[in-house]
């Protein structure tokens, strides 16, 4: 069962990425792409095709909420927020992972005996 | 401002969502907003207008797998479950009371746990086979304990019935049938029994029409309906009156009546031929009454045909002789069994001391005792450890199994609590999580269950051929209601012990928390110590069957590869009967016909050497004290008491039984001669001890005539491959003696037992044989005849079986073990998939990761290992009755038990070990 594990974590890590930048401001689609791949130097990249959806599937479950917002001089763009709903998932899933890379980083990354 | 163009090229690109359409415009706005942006970050990076539009293509990628995706997102189930968050557990089902939500939710989750167990294949195969097999195998050994040590007997209040035995433990009779005198004073002086009841089985020849053939039948006294409580189906059992010698009352088996008289209802009144002399029918048992009961030590033929007896007075006068009559009795209500016991020694103690020179001539003096023995332990008694053994070895495959099927649902939770977790954070109520694993449980459970019955049925149609034959309870064999709830509940049991369990244990605590301990996969510090803890418990099992199955292995080796004393390969064995209306009661007849047989016999083309004996070979046959002249007992010298046999010259060489020392039989050795017999090896080294007995005196009994002993020949097993050969005298037919034997022995002596050494094919000797026989006497019912062979190997059944189904059992539980092992490892190895990753990535080497893996798994193994054999050493002294030539804590055994698990641990855990070696580090680390 090792492969839908595998999927079922990575899409919960972009839950969690989607998630925590929204946590910082509301964000549009552009934006948040662009935030994950500079924050993470170029190691993480969100296709379009995978972006979107996951946005959609967020607002869907009642995590965040899209809102079309006008500025002036701009055409207007959906900017997407947290919910409370969200905020509250948000906070769990910090915590699964913090134990999980406290685990890794334990186990793992501390060289060792070997 | 207006619309920007980039709306047009995505409608121009994007296929139709057939989404509300209001949402659909939002959709493409949205999506040309981020072309948009892509465009014009690349045009002020300096990109050409063209290179900026391809870059805005290339960050959409694959426009119809977009629109799959944002389909599937738009109408995801997970729209509903944001409901829920909103107005959480306000619909769970159960709360409610209404039933018909609750079914249908129940209906859903078995729904979907069919359909989860058809998308994983390989656990649903391996729980599903798993608990086929132990829901199979112990369904079908219960029902066989069941039928023959539980299931009671089909008499009245079996509960007070109970048999009888003299005993002479100092000669090492443990249980031996009453001697005539002895049985008359017991019943005498007893006041422990309701009615007692005497019976002796033997075979005849039953005519009907033209028709012949051997039946078995038991004499019995009249009292032996009282004692069963039991009345004939038809007509009546004997009188008082009848229990005289020379009465012609018959009572026929339900199954005789059957065979016989087709069932006749008019049978009462009807003449039938026992060997050849008529008798009249009075009664037709029931038809569930077998009796004798098969099984039993001594008189164990279940009649077809009903006698009464009574004593000679030559068999009352003969204190300490004839121990073949079999006594059963019913209690008196409040009556125990120790209570009667407690009697029945006091009157035995009193009988010897009223007859301190009879026993002393008789049996040499040997203390008397008498048993009480529960009748259904006396007829299971044979079978009773085979079965006991059975059951042991079910319920470890049974624990190995539940134990297998709890790891991998362990395995299985465990890989489930992060969703578990996150419903429960997310107010799914703790009862719906709990019931929709229990249906899912009880889903495998069944399925397991019904794959486990059909295996039970099979087991069962084979079961009867392989268990010796006649234990009493075999023909109501079948799987029964107790046997059914007995494993539906411990299937059920083990998955809910294991399935939901667990579980629970993590929607009781704090959601978050619970989300924590899942979201870090290692989690499960709980979970995996639980499945290391029933890895090693499966290898402990598997040793605990291993152990005994080698013990009875190497039994088995040592019985097959024993010297039995005698030539049974070629040599063919027949049984007849001389019927009384023919061959009358003197005996002269009979001698006739004995020297006639033997000469036609040696007349036989293919038959190398022939005889005859009054017993049927390799069975148990009468002991008897004899009197050994200048043989003192006491002060350790053992009374001499000897299996007897009255064979024909021949007879030994039939069988290639040597002669040690001085002669064999031979046909000079007549009634007119002076007597003489043969001695036994052992016979000679206990009774005359340092010299050599050829030319002492002996006599049969105080009353016989002296004989010479003429020569010594070979010690032969007879009473079975597993029992040494005890002191065994053989003296001439010719010389029967008539004087002390009586009618009893007549009555023996009726029934030849003829045997032939072959050079050719056993077959057409055989056929040649009854030709032969049939010459003398063409009425004759002749049986086939059997090889030694054959009768030896059936006297090994009790071990065969057991060797063989224990090794099955352990060869199961084995490889549940592996398969146990092999899923926690490659289980912890899936989990561990990123640290081995980051281990190979930081310079481990594949052999280094292989060796850590491997020694995790070994390390299990042998722990398991040591437990089971420190198990197996503590239990394996209940198998001692069943083992020969080997000590239940045979270091050898245990040995190559360990290597055996060992190298099976080893195969378990290469695939895993190997697989972690497979990790791609680089895939390893992005999926973080």
């Amino acid at each position: 069962m090792a492969p839908a594990d595998d999927r079922e974590l990575k899409k919960g890590s972009a839950d969690l990425l989607v998630l925590a930048l929204l946590e910082r401001e509301p964000a549009h689609g552009y934006d948040l792409a662009r935030r994950i791949t500079e924050g993470s130097a170029g190691i993480l990249t969100f296709h379009v095709a995978s972006l979107y959806p996951l946005l959609y599937r967020l607002e869907r479950k009642g995590w965040i909420e899209g809102r079309w917002v006008e500025k002036a001089g701009q055409r207007r763009r959906r900017y997407y927020r947290l919910t409370t709903a969200g905020r509250r998932v948000l906070k769990a899933q910090r915590a699964s992972w913090t134990a999980f890379v406290d685990a890794i980083r334990r186990l793992a990354l501390v060289p060792q005996q070997e | 401002m207006p619309p920007s163009r980039f709306v047009a090229h995505v409608r121009a690109r994007l296929p139709r969502l057939d989404l509300d359409p209001h949402r659909e415009a939002e959709i493409v706005e949205e999506l040309a907003q981020q072309l948009e942006q892509t465009f014009d970050a690349a045009r002020s990076g300096g990109a050409s207008e063209d290179a900026a539009m391809a870059d805005a293509d290339a960050s959409i990628g694959d426009w119809g797998s977009l629109a799959r995706s944002i389909v599937s997102a738009e109408r995801s189930r997970a729209a509903q479950v944001a409901g829920r968050v909103v107005a959480p557990i306000a619909t769970e089902p159960g709360g409610s009371g209404a039933l018909g939500p609750w079914l249908r939710s129940i209906w859903q989750d078995a729904r979907h746990g069919v359909r989860w167990l058809t998308k994983h294949p390989g656990f649903a195969s391996a729980a599903l086979l798993t608990l086929a097999l132990t829901v199979g195998a112990s369904s079908a050994i219960f029902s066989l304990v069941n039928a023959v040590l539980l299931r009671p007997l089909p008499f009245t209040e079996p509960d007070r019935l109970a048999a009888l035995f003299e005993a002479a433990p100092e000669v090492g009779f443990d249980q031996i049938p009453f001697s005539p005198p002895d049985y008359v004073d017991y019943i005498a002086a007893q006041t422990s029994f309701d009615a007692l009841a005497v019976y002796r089985t033997t075979s005849v020849e039953l005519a009907t029409g033209s028709e012949s053939q051997r039946v078995d039948v038991a004499r019995v006294t009249s009292a032996l309906w009282t004692v069963l409580g039991v009345s004939p189906a038809l007509g009546r059992g004997f009188t008082a009156d009848e229990g005289r010698p020379g009465s012609t009352a018959a009572v026929l088996s339900h199954a005789a009546w059957q065979r016989y008289f087709s069932g006749d209802p008019q049978v009462v009144g009807k003449t039938v031929l026992l060997d050849r002399q008529p008798f009249v029918v009075v009664g037709v048992m029931p038809a569930r009454v077998a009796f004798p009961l098969p099984g039993s030590r001594f008189n164990s033929q279940a009649a077809e045909v009903f006698v009464p007896m009574a004593f000679t007075d030559e068999e009352l006068q003969a204190r300490g002789g004839f121990f073949s009559n079999s006594v059963v009795g019913r209690l008196k209500p409040g009556v125990t069994r120790a209570a009667a016991q407690a009697e029945a020694t006091t009157i035995a103690d009193a009988i010897y001391a009223n007859y301190p020179s009879d026993f002393k001539a008789a049996v040499n003096g040997a203390q008397l005792q008498f048993l009480v023995v529960s009748l259904h332990e006396s007829a299971s008694g044979r079978s009773r450890v085979l079965v006991l053994v059975l059951f042991g070895a079910v319920v470890l495959l049974l624990l190995a199994g539940c134990a297998n099927v709890g790891s991998l649902l362990l395995a299985l939770t465990t890989s489930r609590q992060r969703e578990l977790a996150v419903r429960a954070s997310l107010g799914a109520a703790r009862g719906r999580l709990a019931s929709q694993l229990l249906t899912e449980s009880v889903v495998l459970a069944g399925l397991g269950g019904v794959l486990g019955l059909g295996l039970a049925w099979v087991l069962l149609r084979v079961a009867p051929q392989a268990l010796p034959a006649g234990t009493p309870g075999l023909s109501e064999l079948g799987i029964d209601a107790t046997v059914l709830a007995f494993t539906v509940l411990a299937s059920l049991a083990t998955a809910v012990l294991f399935g939901v369990a667990p579980s629970m244990r993590w929607s009781a605590v704090d959601p978050a928390q619970a989300m924590q301990a899942a979201g870090s996969r290692g989690v499960t510090a709980g979970g995996a110590r639980a499945r290391r803890t029933l890895a090693i418990l499966q290898c402990a099992f598997a040793v605990l069957l291993l152990v005994p199955a080698g013990l009875l292995a190497r039994t088995m080796w040592t019985l097959l590869s024993r010297n039995a004393g005698f030539e049974g390969e070629h040599v063919l064995s027949m049984s007849t009967n001389l019927p009384v209306g023919a061959y009358g009661t003197d005996g002269v007849r009979i001698a006739e016909f004995y020297r006639q047989a033997v000469e036609r016999l040696a007349a036989v083309p293919g038959a190398r050497a022939v005889g005859a004996s009054m017993d049927m070979p390799l069975e148990p046959r009468e002991r008897r004290g004899i009197v050994v002249e200048g043989y003192e007992i006491g002060g350790g010298a053992a009374p001499p008491i000897v299996a007897y046999s009255w064979v024909t010259p021949g007879y030994l060489e039939a069988l290639s039984v040597p002669v040690t020392s001085g002669r064999s039989l031979l046909p000079s050795d007549t009634a007119d001669g002076q007597r003489v017999a043969l001695v036994s090896t052992s016979a000679a080294r206990k009774f005359w001890p340092g010299t050599d007995p050829v030319g002492k005196r002996m006599k049969s009994s105080t009353d016989a005539p002296w004989a010479i002993v003429v020569g010594v020949v070979g010690d032969v097993r007879e009473d079975g491959l597993d029992k040494e050969p005890g002191p065994h005298v053989y003296a001439a037919i010719a010389q029967v003696d008539r004087e002390s034997l009586g009618e009893n022995i007549v009555g023996q002596y009726r029934n030849p037992h003829l045997v032939a050494a072959t050079t050719g094919s056993t077959t057409a000797v055989g056929g040649l044989m009854r030709d032969a026989i049939r010459g003398l006497d063409d009425r004759l019912a002749l049986p086939p005849a059997t090889t030694l062979d054959e009768l030896s190997v059936r006297t090994l059944g009790t071990q065969r079986l057991a060797a063989v189904v224990v090794g099955t059992f352990s060869v199961a539980a084995l490889l549940i073990a592996a398969l146990g092992l092999h899923g926690v490892l490659a289980f912890g190895v899936a989990q561990r998939q990123r640290e081995l990753g980051i281990r190979l990535a930081l310079g481990a080497t594949p052999r280094r990761l292989r060796g850590l893996v491997a020694r995790d798994g070994l390390g299990l193994a042998v722990v398991g290992l040591l437990i089971g054999l420190g198990g197996a050493y503590a239990t394996t002294g209940w198998l001692q009755s069943m083992l020969v030539g080997v000590a239940p804590g045979d270091p050898m055994t245990f040995a190559a038990v360990g290597l055996v698990v060992l190298a099976a641990a080893a195969c378990a855990v290469w695939l895993p070990a190997r697989s972690a070696t497979r990790i791609d580090p680089a895939t390893t680390i992005r999926e973080v």
